[in-house]
């Protein structure tokens, strides 16, 4: 069988490829996608969480741990008053939205975690939850390049930590 | 009154939207419309069109499959998780076992469960529908019982069921979609909603849409404005929809070329002479495949370097892990009070997850094989098989893999053991699939994603997970779950030359499509038929009539063929060589698009319309023998100097010239298996009871009618206890093989019964004799020689099979043919008719004295054939118009031997050593691997 296919590669856990960092990652943005606002209440939290766990169908494990992590990684990171910024109400922005380029006639479809619509200007946001690194820079500022191509202007953009709380602004 | 605007096929679905929308949307405003598709794919094609038109990068609308808005929508208003169908079923089941209702059904889960997966698609359909449960008091009584139980408890089970859901927390895709049927307006932003290209809606799914069109929706469906399908005439009846065709130009039909291929094989290897060198674009080639199964077939008969994206459902089953795990329960579950069939156990060993696990393998595991061979038993402990082999390497699978089975108890262990089973077999191959750089890889992996994520953890984190369940039920569960599973082959849709399965091509359209396997059976594809829910009991029950699966199969079938511009067509034709599978039949869809062509060229086709893909076999050209040269001959001679030439020996040539050749030219003994039981073991044991029963009745007289069965019984049950046999066989196998045995004993003895006295004159003799003229020895083995009336007569037991003879007729008919048989394949076929009891004839030409020779067919059906005599002589026969004495002299002097002096001459001067015509049973021939002229037979 020689023909070159193209598959998706899904991590397994029998290789060590899922970890529960990432599956937490994949939550807690989730958890953000639906968390419309935040005024400082602890049930619009878990609202968001338990919104995002709802997508998770059975059998998942460890779902009550999951909830209780998510809600202490989230309620942590909005102390930060830059990110709870993020998250004052009405806001307008979009998320979880994909922007589309053609690179050499093939199709790329990129999906910032989020863009919000400021007076002064689009920010694009995003999250990690981890400890922020270099490698995520460098994933924000295509972003920052290629939305500034739809925009006509330069963009601003900063990168959430959750867990440590974190924010940096990156320039394109 | 809104509209819906109608695309047709050929127009190309979702070129045509992303042209409109492009042209009353600016682009800006694209990322507040939001678009819902039937597919992710075939939003991703709408989004690669879009960037067509434009260009440039830009913000596309968003995009849902309904599946997904439902799944997002209902989660706000409702955040409990959905439960797989298995856990469903689970919890079914114990409603079920809630007093008054389904006593038997509720008597395990694993009789229950394929019944709860089956009900629990009949709640969610109705939920879908927005019905209330009912009962069916008195069901069709054709329905199956357990059926018939369930409906007449419906509205009990429906409401317990909603209240369960609520009290656990949990809900179904069913209950979400009628959550949101009921609530998407309240909580839904007013916005630009797109619902497009949709075949048949549930109830929930139409209110959604009418949800969606309140919000200032529009919608798009997909099929000709003049021919539109029932289904859709629906959604416009439900909704208040005006229909209203979507300007385009006219188009012409597509080229369709059917191709008619005999087997899948050249049906994939005239595919790929029709595939481009290169596929620049993800709508330029499809292959749609309608059975899952000849994907490997097609991906080995491809060109290399092909870039290929598949997009179907392949079934774990079929899967390298999936047959390896299946093999493993197998194993473990067809053992014999501890003991494994050793059959199955080498076969497991050798499975490509371990054959490499063995130090020095594979010698290693030829010794293994050996020394089990050589030992016999078709069972052993797994201490046995340590002790026997001395293979440290082995004691370790058996604690890696069979052991800990022993201690199973709960779905989590089950699982957990799969897991580190899995974990353990994979060790050497993991690097290989993490880096996946093998096709085979990258497809197992999909295979191990849907173990890891779809089946195991059913088992580990489901309500059932601690309930103490039975090995065999734990079993019965993963087989059920693992029949209904299938791997998603999820590629890159975007990219090279596009692999699909019906369902996967919704709203797509491709410049050529190439559909393989259009037979019945495959396209459509069977229809599953709920046995809850047969058609009938639809309205019954409150649902509408379904929207079947064959019509949607046409649906989507036909509007794929529309929207390309060439169609090549593959169907099979040929007929099955067994009777019991009927002659494939190409599809119905065929037919239609051959009658469509004949109505536009206004004349009947001709076979000019059908591509016949030339075959060129080369038939197998049968041999009528292995030649016999020289040296051959020259052995031959010697074998008939050295050795005695016996009965079997000359059977195994009428036989079969060949498997003479195989057995005593060259010597090869046949191979020696492993197996349970071999009915030669017991004949000969038989024969030894047989033999100590009568011996003291050698040389006196034995009077049946004074004599006690038991006797013979007692001593059949003794030897039978100290024989290998009874200790290797299973216990029901064992006490049918006594019973049996007995009963034949017994009903012999009563047979002896209606003789008078006779004399046991030899037992278990021994003859020889030398013919003076040919010079040859002949011997054989007498298994009794008896005194009747001064008459002697040769006995001989039979202990199985059938027994072939020459009827009075046809042995009277002997005395006046020539008896010359020519050296070729005609004169062995004559030999052998004539000489089907060769054995009697042998006996009575080397005891001369005897006037009679007879077969005890112990194993004879009825007790009427218990005696076979040769001459049918009294008291074994009671025919009235036998032999003269003359004649039985002129059989017993001149035929008889005639007859084995042209069978041996035919042996030495046959220029062949001939397979007969018909041929023997190849298939159970010890030489059948050796014999290049074996037939498929």
């Amino acid at each position: 069988m020689k023909v070159r296919l193209f598959q998706q590669r899904r991590p397994l856990r029998l290789l060590g490829e899922r970890d529960e960092e990432r599956l937490e990652g994949e939550m807690a943005h989730l958890a953000l996608y639906f968390l419309s606002s935040y005024t400082g209440k602890q049930e619009e939290l878990e609202q968001a969480v338990h919104q995002a766990l709802a997508l998770y169908p059975e059998p998942l494990e460890r779902r009550e741990h999951h909830f209780r992590t998510l809600v202490e990684t989230l309620s942590q990171a909005l102390k930060e008053p830059r990110i709870r910024a993020l998250f004052k109400p009405g806001l307008k922005d979009l998320r979880e939205h994909p922007y589309v380029k053609l690179r050499s006639s093939n199709l790329e479809i990129h999906r910032p975690d989020r863009i919000i619509f400021f007076p002064e200007g689009p920010l694009v946001v995003e999250y990690k939850l981890a400890r922020l690194q270099s490698s995520h820079v460098l994933q924000l500022r295509e972003y920052l390049r290629d939305l500034s191509r739809i925009w006509k202007a330069p963009l601003r953009g900063v990168l959430v930590g959750l867990r440590p709380p974190a924010y940096r602004e990156v320039k394109p | 009154m809104k509209r819906a605007l109608f695309i047709p096929p050929e127009a190309g679905f979702l070129k045509t939207l992303a042209r409109w929308f492009k042209e009353h949307h600016p682009v800006r405003e694209w990322p507040e419309a939001t678009f819902i598709f039937p597919t992710r794919r075939a939003g991703l094609y709408f989004q690669y069109y879009l960037a067509q038109e434009l260009k440039a990068p830009f913000l596309p609308p968003r995009i849902y499959t309904l599946g997904d808005f439902i799944n997002e929508w209902a989660a706000r208003l409702d955040p409990r998780p959905l439960i797989p169908a298995a856990e469903r079923a689970w919890w079914l089941y114990r409603l079920a076992q809630r007093p008054p209702l389904f006593g038997s059904l509720s008597e395990s889960f694993d009789r229950f469960l394929p019944w709860g997966l089956k009900l629990s698609e009949v709640l969610e359909e109705l939920e879908k529908e927005e019905v209330e449960p009912r009962d069916l008091p008195y069901p069709p009584e054709d329905l199956p019982p357990a059926a018939q139980e369930l409906l007449a408890h419906l509205a009990q089970i429906g409401e317990d069921y909603r209240r369960l859901r609520e009290e656990k927390d949990f809900t179904t895709p069913a209950e979400r979609s009628r959550l949101l049927a009921k609530k998407l307006g309240e909580v839904l932003p007013p916005g630009k909603y797109y619902f497009c290209g949709f075949a048949a809606l549930s109830q929930t799914e139409k209110k959604i849409l009418g949800h969606l069109l309140e919000a200032g929706g529009e919608v798009f469906f997909e099929a000709p404005m003049e021919e539109r399908p029932e289904f859709l005439e629906d959604i416009l009846n439900f909704l208040h929809l005006r229909p209203e065709a979507f300007p385009s130009s006219k188009f012409r039909p597509p080229r369709i070329t059917f191709r008619v291929a005999a087997d899948v094989h050249q049906e994939c290897e005239n595919l790929a002479r029709l595939l481009p060198r290169s596929v620049k674009a993800p709508d330029e080639v499809l292959i749609l495949l309608p059975i899952a199964s000849h994907l490997l077939p097609l991906l080995y008969s491809l060109p290399s370097e092909v870039p290929l994206n598949i997009t179907l459902g392949y079934p774990l089953r079929r899967s390298l892990p999936a047959a390896f795990l299946l093999h493993l329960i197998d194993l473990y579950e067809k053992r014999l009070a501890q003991r494994y069939p050793a059959t199955l156990y080498l076969a497991f060993l050798k499975h490509p997850y371990l054959r490499t696990r063995l130090p020095d393998s594979p010698k290693a595991l030829r010794r293994i094989e050996t020394r089990l061979r050589e030992h016999g038993s078709p069972y052993l402990t797994l201490e046995e098989i340590e002790a026997l082999t001395e293979n440290p390497a082995l004691k370790e699978m058996h604690e890696e893999f069979l052991r800990p089975f022993e201690t199973l108890k709960t779905p989590r262990q089950f699982a957990q053991l799969l897991y580190q089973v899995l974990d353990q077999a994979l060790e050497p191959f993991k690097e290989n699939l993490k880096t996946a750089q093998d096709n085979q890889d990258l497809l197992a992996r999909h295979f191990l994603w849907t173990l890891e994520n779809e089946i195991l953890p059913l088992f580990t984190t489901s309500p059932l997970a601690d309930e103490p369940l039975k090995p065999e039920t734990l079993f019965r569960l993963f087989r059920e779950l693992l029949a209904g599973a299938k791997a998603p082959f999820e590629g890159e849709p975007l990219q090279g030359l596009q692999v699909m399965g019906l369902l996967e091509t919704r709203l797509l359209c491709f410049r050529r499509v190439i559909v393989l396997d259009a037979n019945e059976g495959a396209l459509p594809s069977p229809e599953e038929i709920n046995p809850l829910l047969p058609e009938g009991l639809r309205p019954a029950l409150g649902l509408p009539p379904r929207s079947r699966q064959e019509v949607l199969e046409r649906f989507h079938f036909f509007r794929l063929i529309r929207a390309a511009r060439e169609v090549d067509i593959f169907y099979l034709s040929v007929t099955e060589p067994s009777p019991r599978k009927p002659p494939l039949v190409r599809s119905r869809y065929v037919e239609r698009l051959l009658w469509e062509k004949e109505q536009r060229q206004r004349r009947l086709l001709g076979p000019e319309a059908l591509n016949h893909l030339p075959l060129t076999l080369k038939p197998p050209r049968w041999e009528t023998g292995l030649p016999k040269g020289k040296a051959e001959k020259e052995a031959l001679e010697k074998l008939l100097q050295e050795r005695e030439i016996s009965a079997s020996f000359l059977e195994t040539y009428l036989d079969c010239a060949a498997k003479f050749y195989f057995r005593y030219l060259l010597g090869l003994r046949p191979p020696e298996r492993i197996s349970e039981y071999d009915p030669a073991e017991l004949g000969e044991l038989i024969h030894r009871v047989l033999e100590l029963y009568f011996k003291p009745y050698q040389g006196r007289y034995y009077s049946p009618a004074e004599e006690d069965p038991e006797a013979l019984l007692e001593i059949f049950r003794r030897e039978f206890r100290r024989h290998p046999l009874y200790h290797r066989l299973g216990p029901e196998r064992r006490l049918f093989i006594s019973r049996t045995a007995e009963f034949r004993l017994r009903r012999y003895l009563a047979r002896l019964k209606e003789f008078p006295p006779f004399q046991i004159v030899k037992i278990e003799e021994e003859v020889r004799y030398t013919h003076p003229q040919w010079g040859l020895r002949f011997y054989g083995r007498i298994d009794r020689i008896d005194r009747f009336d001064q008459k002697e007569v040769i006995l001989d037991y039979k202990t199985g099979g059938r027994i072939r003879s020459l009827s009075l007729k046809r042995l009277k008919a002997l005395l006046e043919e020539p008896l010359d048989a020519p050296p070729t394949l005609e004169g062995l076929r004559h030999l052998k008719e004539r000489m089907p009891d060769l054995q009697l004839m042998l006996y009575l030409f080397l005891w001369q004295q005897a006037e009679e020779a007879v077969y005890i067919h112990l194993a004879a059906g009825k007790g009427s054939e218990l005696f076979k005599p040769l001459l049918y002589q009294p008291p074994f026969s009671s025919v009235r118009e036998g032999f003269s004495p003359a004649e039985i002299q002129k059989l017993r002097q001149e035929t008889f031997p005639k007859l084995l002096e042209s069978l041996l001459n035919h042996l030495l001067e046959a220029p062949a050593f001939f397979v007969p015509e018909p041929p023997p049973r190849c298939r159970y021939c010890d030489y059948r691997y050796a014999c290049p002229l074996r037939r498929p037979c």
